[in-house]
């Protein structure tokens, strides 16, 4: 935290908890699944024995998955205390579910990129921050629940056909190869390449995000918070 | 006084020995002899008492009939044979019905070589060779020479020890690669990217290979949802169930084989990997080139103030001397400074 700044917490300690399990458990998940299934390349060999063989990198897997399914698990629970007890907003410029604003302003950025107009004002969540949101809910369905799939074989094969270990083998490698493009080349560019964040947006780690940093980021946000009266105006 | 006379027998004293002296003395030369001659005729002969290698020891020995496919190496590499599990037998218990007479040292010339040492093989390994018998393989060399024997799969002079259930992955992987892969090539290459074999070249030896699936010698033909295909799984899955034997081993790379439904997930998550990926990088690399437009253009702008900084050092500087030359046209003192230094253009300097 720089003197002299003004901060708004952006992210509870909840949030940033969950987002700490969340990456930490998918680079270790990343580090210790491809070299099985890049096994014949002659980078899964080293990497493999980095880990110290099969046996091992599996057991990793096996734990990152485990916490990283739990972290997911209680953020299900986080949302339902919310909807339901907290009666929070399910729609609306504070909710993360996709509206249509976000439409817009995936058009006004794209115009922006070839200087067709300004850059769109955004609100509290960017629609690249929702998409990334909600590609962790279909990455667990898919990967989770093949993986587990995987995990205990033979009890699969009480409920379904084998071939669904294999149907489940394919899912599981492809869109573990799809969430580590999407991190690699979308969100690390999103959270540590774009001008206004380079070299880092710290507020995911922090929770806190400077006023300053936030009226020409996120200006739609900015306005409202100081409508309703939450921050004072620079 | 002497008790014991040179030759009496048997002896006094009631000592019993069971041949006279003069007889034990001969005993004694003969077994020294027996067991030093060998010694004294050096190792070759304890590995070879045959003296096969005498001729085919020879790393250069090669087969004397012409050949139009060039000659071909007779030579058997005594050191490696030595360390085979066959090491210490002699080489007829498996060339039956050879003779030292060369050079028609034949085979008896009815019998096809590889059937004489089926033969062989089985006179020392019956259980073995029963389990064969019953194989397709079996049934398929019978007929056409088409299925493996026993060398195909042990190889010959360098026959090592099994160690059944505890063989290395590299065993196992080359095993499946260089033994059963040579005639099952495509079952190879399809089981490859399974992940019991891509577990075994990563080095886990637990995954299974060919052989701990289909068995060495009874060469079973498994299908799918069947008891024999169960009992094979559960030796290392205690849990499987007729379903869980559904799944599929020998799948090509892009499931051309497999039931439509394998292959529609196939293609469905192989087309959304490249769709998702190609527009999001798509949007960075857009994204990216307004910010580095922007960024050139910072860029530009600083290099202005760069150049512009550099410029005025050197107004500075002409301006220090400007001063420097009236201060001495004033005092006079300064010898060398002065003369006639070209006037430098203060307008040009200041005008960018
Ligand atoms: C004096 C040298 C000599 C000795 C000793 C000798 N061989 Fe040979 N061996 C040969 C020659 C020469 C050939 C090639 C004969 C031919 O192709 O007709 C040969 C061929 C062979 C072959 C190949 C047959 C084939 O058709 O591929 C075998 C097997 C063999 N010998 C085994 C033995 C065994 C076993 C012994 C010991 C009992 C032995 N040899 C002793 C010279 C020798
Ligand atoms: C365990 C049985 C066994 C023993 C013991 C054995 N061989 Fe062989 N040998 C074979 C078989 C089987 C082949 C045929 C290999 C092939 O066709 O690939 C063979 C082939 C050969 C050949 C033909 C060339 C070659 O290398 O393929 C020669 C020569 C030979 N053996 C010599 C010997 C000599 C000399 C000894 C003793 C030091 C010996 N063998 C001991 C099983 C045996
Ligand atoms: C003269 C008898 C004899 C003949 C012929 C013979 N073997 Fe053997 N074989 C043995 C003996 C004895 C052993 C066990 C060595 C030990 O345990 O030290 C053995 C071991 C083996 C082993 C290793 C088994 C294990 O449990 O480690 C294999 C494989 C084998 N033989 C294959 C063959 C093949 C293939 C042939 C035919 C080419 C053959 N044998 C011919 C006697 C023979
Ligand atoms: C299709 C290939 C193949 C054929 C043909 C074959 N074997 Fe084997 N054999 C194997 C494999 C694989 C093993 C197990 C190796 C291991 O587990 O390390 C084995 C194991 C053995 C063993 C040790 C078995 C034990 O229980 O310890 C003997 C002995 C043996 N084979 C002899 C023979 C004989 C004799 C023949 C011919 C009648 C023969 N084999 C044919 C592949 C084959
Ligand atoms: C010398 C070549 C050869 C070798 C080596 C060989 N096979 Fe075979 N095998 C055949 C042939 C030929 C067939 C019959 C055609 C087919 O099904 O592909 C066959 C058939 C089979 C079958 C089907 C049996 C049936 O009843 O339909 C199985 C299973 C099999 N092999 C497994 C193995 C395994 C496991 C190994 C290695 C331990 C092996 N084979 C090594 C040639 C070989
Ligand atoms: C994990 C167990 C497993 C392993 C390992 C395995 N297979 Fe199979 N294999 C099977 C099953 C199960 C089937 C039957 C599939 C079906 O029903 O279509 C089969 C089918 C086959 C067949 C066809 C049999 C027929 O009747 O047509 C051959 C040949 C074969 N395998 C060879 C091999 C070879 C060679 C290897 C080693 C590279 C190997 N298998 C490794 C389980 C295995
Ligand atoms: C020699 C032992 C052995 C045999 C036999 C064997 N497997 Fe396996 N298999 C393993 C091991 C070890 C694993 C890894 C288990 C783990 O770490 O979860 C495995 C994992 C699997 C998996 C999970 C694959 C994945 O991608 O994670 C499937 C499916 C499977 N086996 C199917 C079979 C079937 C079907 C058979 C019988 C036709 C069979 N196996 C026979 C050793 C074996």
């Amino acid at each position: 935290m720089e003197e002299g700044k003004d901060y708004y917490v952006r992210f509870s300690w909840y949030h940033r908890l969950s987002h700490f399990v969340m990456m930490t458990t998918f680079i270790g998940a990343a580090l210790t699944g491809p070299p099985l299934k890049y096994s014949y390349d002659f980078w899964a060999q080293a990497m493999m024995s980095f880990w110290g063989g099969v046996h091992n990198a599996g057991l990793i897997h096996r734990v990152m998955a485990g916490f990283m399914v739990g972290d997911f698990v209680v953020h299900l629970l986080y949302l339902a205390y919310h909807i339901v007890v907290r009666k929070a907003k399910i729609i609306g410029p504070d909710s993360i579910l996709f509206w249509k604003k976000d439409l817009l302003d995936l058009i006004g950025m794209v115009k922006w990129f070839f200087d067709r107009g300004e850059r769109p004002r955004f609100e509290r969540y960017t629609f690249w921050e929702k998409f990334d949101y909600w590609a962790v809910f279909w990455g667990i369905a898919m990967i989770g629940t093949s993986g587990f799939a995987l995990w205990f074989p033979t009890v699969t094969g009480r409920f379904v056909s084998g071939i669904f270990l294999n149907v489940a083998r394919i899912i599981h490698g492809d869109e573990a190869i799809l969430a580590i493009g999407w991190i690699l080349f979308v969100h690390l560019y999103n959270s540590h390449l774009r001008m206004n964040v380079f070299p880092m947006d710290p507020v995911i780690f922090t929770g806190k995000v400077p006023i300053e940093h936030l009226k020409h980021d996120k200006a739609a946000w900015y306005d409202r918070l100081v409508r309703e009266g939450k921050i004072k105006p620079e | 006084m002497r008790v014991r006379r040179l030759g009496s027998w048997p002896p006094p004293g009631g000592r019993r020995l069971p041949w006279p002296p003069g007889v034990r003395l001969w005993v004694l030369a003969v077994a020294l002899v027996l067991v030093f001659l060998p010694a004294l005729a050096g190792t070759a002969w304890a590995l070879d008492p045959e003296g096969c290698l005498i001729c085919h020891g020879d790393p250069n020995f090669v087969d004397p009939t012409p050949d139009p496919n060039g000659p071909t190496s007779l030579y058997v590499n005594p050191q490696a044979f030595k360390k085979s599990v066959h090491g210490n037998n002699a080489c007829s218990t498996c060339h039956r019905g050879f003779v030292l007479t060369i050079p028609q040292h034949q085979l008896d010339a009815t019998k096809d070589f590889r059937q004489v040492a089926i033969e062989a093989c089985e006179s020392c390994h019956p259980n073995e060779f029963m389990q064969y018998q019953t194989s397709t393989h079996a049934k398929l060399y019978y007929q056409d020479q088409a299925g493996p024997i026993c060398i195909s799969c042990h190889g010959s002079h360098e026959i090592r020890r099994v160690r059944l259930g505890q063989e290395s992955a590299d065993f196992k992987m080359s095993m499946a690669r260089d033994s059963c892969g040579r005639c099952h090539k495509d079952k190879f290459e399809k089981a490859k990217h399974e992940f019991h074999f891509k577990a075994l070249s990563l080095g886990y030896s637990p995954a299974a290979t060919c052989f701990d699936c289909h068995g060495f010698h009874e060469n079973l033909a498994l299908k799918s949802g069947e008891e024999e295909t169960v009992r094979q799984c559960r030796k290392c899955h205690p849990g499987a169930t007729k379903g869980f034997t559904y799944f599929q081993m020998h799948l090509d790379e892009g499931f051309e084989n497999a039931w439509w439904g394998v292959r529609a997930v196939y293609l469905f998550f192989s087309t959304l990997l490249i769709v998702v990926l190609v527009v999001g990088i798509a949007y960075t690399t857009v994204h990216m080139q307004k910010e580095t437009r922007m960024i050139l253009g910072v860029l530009g702008r600083g290099l202005g103030r760069l150049f512009g900084f550099i410029r005025a050092l050197e107004e500075e500087s002409v301006r220090e001397s400007m001063r420097a030359r009236g201060a001495t046209e004033e005092t006079g003192k300064e010898p060398g400074a002065g003369g006639d230094a070209p006037a430098h253009d203060d307008e040009k300097g200041g005008e960018v």
